[in-house]
């Protein structure tokens, strides 16, 4: 089903074309896996996919906006209460497991503060995978993450959209084999 | 608005500084009045200007967190506009029932010794306009970290600082009152508008 259709969408900040001319169809069940070097406009790019920032040449269906969990470069928990606080004045009902699954069971009761980036990295994507959204919109998810992490967290994405899910990341690490890419300026290889 | 009423009460109570902060800045200031032992007719001004500066401070920091760790970013991804407009709502309930009402009952007690329902909802009222306005300033000033663009939104109180002084120190009700609550349309609608708006354009 299609989600997203771009079409030869541009966009400028202060002046400076960040990226021009990229067009792709988005449709559920896919990997979008958006690379490309620092400054090339993933994170803008991601922005425009949600309708945070306005660009012409961006068609989406009506029902998408309510199906979509995003995540930022920031994490959007609370540094001052504990993880499982954190998770509770969100409302989130977590997949059974899935703490264990990426080790964050025996931080449950840890000050947000008090956890490294990985771990708060980790606990954000778990809000965004026990969400019951069907699209994911997620911003480096991979980055400061241990391999056996990331290992889990491609294993889990590839399980979402076998249930007909969609995921659309940034990234610029390790290549996801089953993605459809696109590409923003030039990418180091 | 169920989950954005929840999360913020939630967080209310969590977080020791939203309980404490409000009622220790407006009760060091009125102690400050005390101790200066002003006119009696001047017991009113004191705690409008108690509240005016507790209002100030706390509206500061209102949308910061939020700003801050990412969470305002989401939520205008995640569910558009309607979401922010709960999230606000919430943010103003909450602080309805756990700051403006106790400021407001704090202060008619000092004052008369009794409490009167149209006084304290006058008060509530009052409070409720400020807080809708320095939330702007608290939007307007999210990135550059000062307070500087909040006292913009000063100029625009003045109308509302003469009908507060019309009910509490000239003791004319009506028609005041009508005005100030006219006032409050206008900031819970408009004002309301415009900082969402703002927080949106801050979140890009």
């Amino acid at each position: 089903m299609n989600l997203y259709s771009l079409n030869k969408i541009s966009h400028q900040i202060d002046g400076k074309l960040v990226f021009s001319e990229i067009s792709e169809v988005i449709n559920s069940g896919e990997i979008i896996e958006i690379r490309g070097i620092n400054g090339s406009g993933k994170t803008t790019l991601l922005k425009i996919i949600t309708g945070l920032i306005a660009c012409k040449g961006i068609g989406s269906k009506d029902y998408v906006a309510d199906q979509i969990s995003y995540l930022g470069h920031k994490n959007g928990f609370v540094e001052e209460i504990t993880l499982r606080q954190n998770f509770e004045i969100l409302n989130i009902q977590i997949e059974k497991g899935l703490l264990s699954r990426l080790g964050l069971k025996e931080l449950k009761n840890q000050k947000f503060f008090n956890l490294s980036y990985g771990e708060k990295r980790k606990a954000a994507l778990i809000r965004v995978i026990s969400s019951g959204k069907n699209i994911w919109i997620v911003d480096e998810p991979f980055a400061g993450l241990d391999s056996e992490s990331i290992g889990e967290l491609k294993e889990i994405m590839l399980n979402h959209i076998g249930k007909g899910g969609t995921v659309i990341l940034t990234n610029h690490q390790d290549k996801i084999d089953t993605s459809k890419k696109i590409v923003l300026g030039k990418e180091n290889e | 608005m169920n989950r954005a009423f929840l999360r913020e009460l939630k967080l209310f109570f969590l977080i020791p500084k939203n309980i404490y902060l409000p009622i220790s800045i407006f009760g060091i200031i009125y102690v400050i009045f005390l101790v200066l032992d002003l006119d009696n007719s001047l017991n009113y001004a004191s705690s409008f200007i108690a509240s005016f500066i507790t209002i100030f401070i706390i509206s500061e920091n209102s949308f910061k967190d939020d700003h801050l760790n990412g969470y305002l970013e989401q939520k205008f991804c995640e569910g558009g506009s309607l979401d922010i407009i709960f999230y606000l709502l919430a943010k103003w309930i909450i602080n309805l029932f756990f700051v403006f009402t106790p400021i407001g009952m704090v202060s008619l007690f000092f004052q008369g010794g009794e409490i009167s329902i149209s006084l304290l909802g006058v008060f509530i009222i009052m409070l409720s306009t400020l807080y809708f306005f320095f939330n702007l300033g608290s939007a307007i000033s999210l990135k550059r970290n000062n307070s500087l663009n909040a006292l913009l939104i000063i100029p625009l109180l003045i109308p509302f600082i003469i009908l507060v002084k019309g009910i509490f120190v000239d003791g004319k009700f009506e028609p005041n009152f009508w005005f100030l609550s006219a006032y409050f349309v206008f900031a819970s609608s408009f004002i309301f508008y415009t900082t969402l708006e703002v927080l949106k354009i801050q979140s890009r």
